[in-house]
């Protein structure tokens, strides 16, 4: 996996200092997390003009609040729940939030005449443009899983919801992955 | 028994929702040894592994990008800090760490801001950043006579950075400053291109432009 960036870095004692008004452990803080968060964010809303603005959202909850931190998961996991939680709010307010795609929305796109999707896909990777079609809840579990490399466990903490629900949300996201796949071959 | 065939339906269900953390190696042992052994002997879950290895490859993106972004956006966070702007009405009614909280926080809105341009821009940000100073915003206050060869620009919040760079390139100017807490980035114009009052009438006809104006040399201090 590739994020493997925070395996030398004590993350909760760097909280401790920001808690106590160290600049320089922030500056720590807000490099190592800038990357993760740059790309969970915009995996889930897709929406470049708005990333920015949500790390920054979510790393001021970190400035702010790092005494709200209990201890009970990982700090990785108390602030990728605060960056989902930021997007989604992010996804609705802009009248975005695309959690209702559904499958049939998701189909229109494979027999799009104009560009067809082998087109596309000739430049585009195919992986990519069907990670677009999930919704947001998806493709949260597929980049924490994939790039972030965690355990359900703790993907369901962050996302606030049951083990089994990560679990749901993988299977019908590799599903419509392999759809769209098979899609893309037949072209 | 054939070793190639799981006939306990219930156990390949509960192994398939666990492939895509086996393939990240994210298990606990005894899940770990129990998908393994799962694995071994199923057909049907071997090809889902492949498929799952290519999405966990193709998700493995370089991020060395995004920590050179991050990196040139602290740089402008901690000048912010230093220098805070805080309007005293903000924070005369908070407890003194509260103020101090509440001015670190005022600065730290103000470099996300102009992260989210160094990002678009991380080339030439990383370019042509280096070492400048952050610029104050001209008001009507603090009016001069024009800086020779120097603009302020706010580009349009979603003007792509190949467009600014274009943009840049066609008047011969050179980002020296900002963006400061309204967006408004310092442009230093090529001496061919020195003249401020024909860029600025230029500038303003782009639809990627919000702001263009010549610099006073009473507006900011800065070093030319």
């Amino acid at each position: 996996m590739a994020d493997n960036s925070s395996d030398c870095v004590d993350e909760s004692s760097l909280l401790e200092s920001i808690h106590a008004g160290d600049t320089k452990a922030f500056e720590r803080f807000y490099v190592l997390y800038y990357p993760r968060l740059f790309r969970f964010i915009l995996r889930i809303t897709h929406r470049q003009d708005s990333v920015e603005e949500l790390i920054q959202d979510t790393l001021m909850v970190v400035w702010e609040k790092s005494d709200s931190f209990d201890h009970s998961c990982k700090v990785s996991t108390w602030v990728f729940g605060i960056a989902y939680r930021k997007a989604l709010k992010s996804l609705a307010k802009a009248g975005r939030d695309d959690h209702n795609v559904d499958f049939d929305e998701f189909a229109e796109v494979l027999v799009d005449p104009t560009p067809t999707p082998a087109a596309r896909l000739e430049t585009e990777n195919w992986l990519e443009a069907a990670l677009t079609k999930l919704p947001p809840d998806q493709r949260a579990v597929i980049e924490l899983t994939f790039h972030h490399g965690l355990h359900y466990r703790e993907i369901a903490e962050i996302l606030d919801c049951p083990e089994n629900t990560v679990k749901t949300r993988m299977f019908h996201a590799r599903k419509k992955l392999q759809s769209f796949a098979a899609a893309v071959s037949e072209d | 028994m054939n070793p190639t065939i799981d006939h306990n339906t219930d156990e390949h269900e509960d192994i398939v929702l666990l492939l895509p953390w086996y393939v990240n190696q994210s298990l606990e042992p005894a899940e770990q040894a129990r998908v393994k052994a799962h694995v071994r002997g199923c057909l049907e879950c071997r090809r889902e592994l492949q498929t799952l290895g290519q999405i966990e490859q193709t998700l493995q993106e370089p991020e060395d990008v995004l920590k050179l972004a991050a990196r040139a956006s602290y740089r402008d966070l901690q000048r912010r800090i230093a220098t805070p702007a805080v309007r005293p009405a903000d924070v005369a009614g908070l407890p003194a760490h509260a103020r101090k909280r509440n001015s670190r926080l005022r600065a730290l809105t103000s470099l996300a801001l102009a992260a989210s341009l160094l990002l678009l821009a991380a080339p030439l940000a990383l370019h042509r950043f280096g070492g400048v100073e952050f610029l104050d915003y001209q008001t009507l206050a603090n009016r001069g006579a024009p800086e020779q060869g120097q603009l302020r620009v706010v580009f349009a919040p979603d003007l792509p950075f190949v467009k600014m760079d274009q943009l840049l390139r066609s008047i011969g100017g050179e980002v020296v400053g900002g963006p400061n807490t309204a967006g408004a980035y310092t442009i230093r114009l090529s001496a061919a291109h020195a003249d401020p009052r024909t860029t600025v009438d230029f500038l303003r006809r782009q639809p990627g432009v919000v702001l263009a104006e010549p610099v006073l040399q009473a507006a900011t201090g800065e070093q030319p």
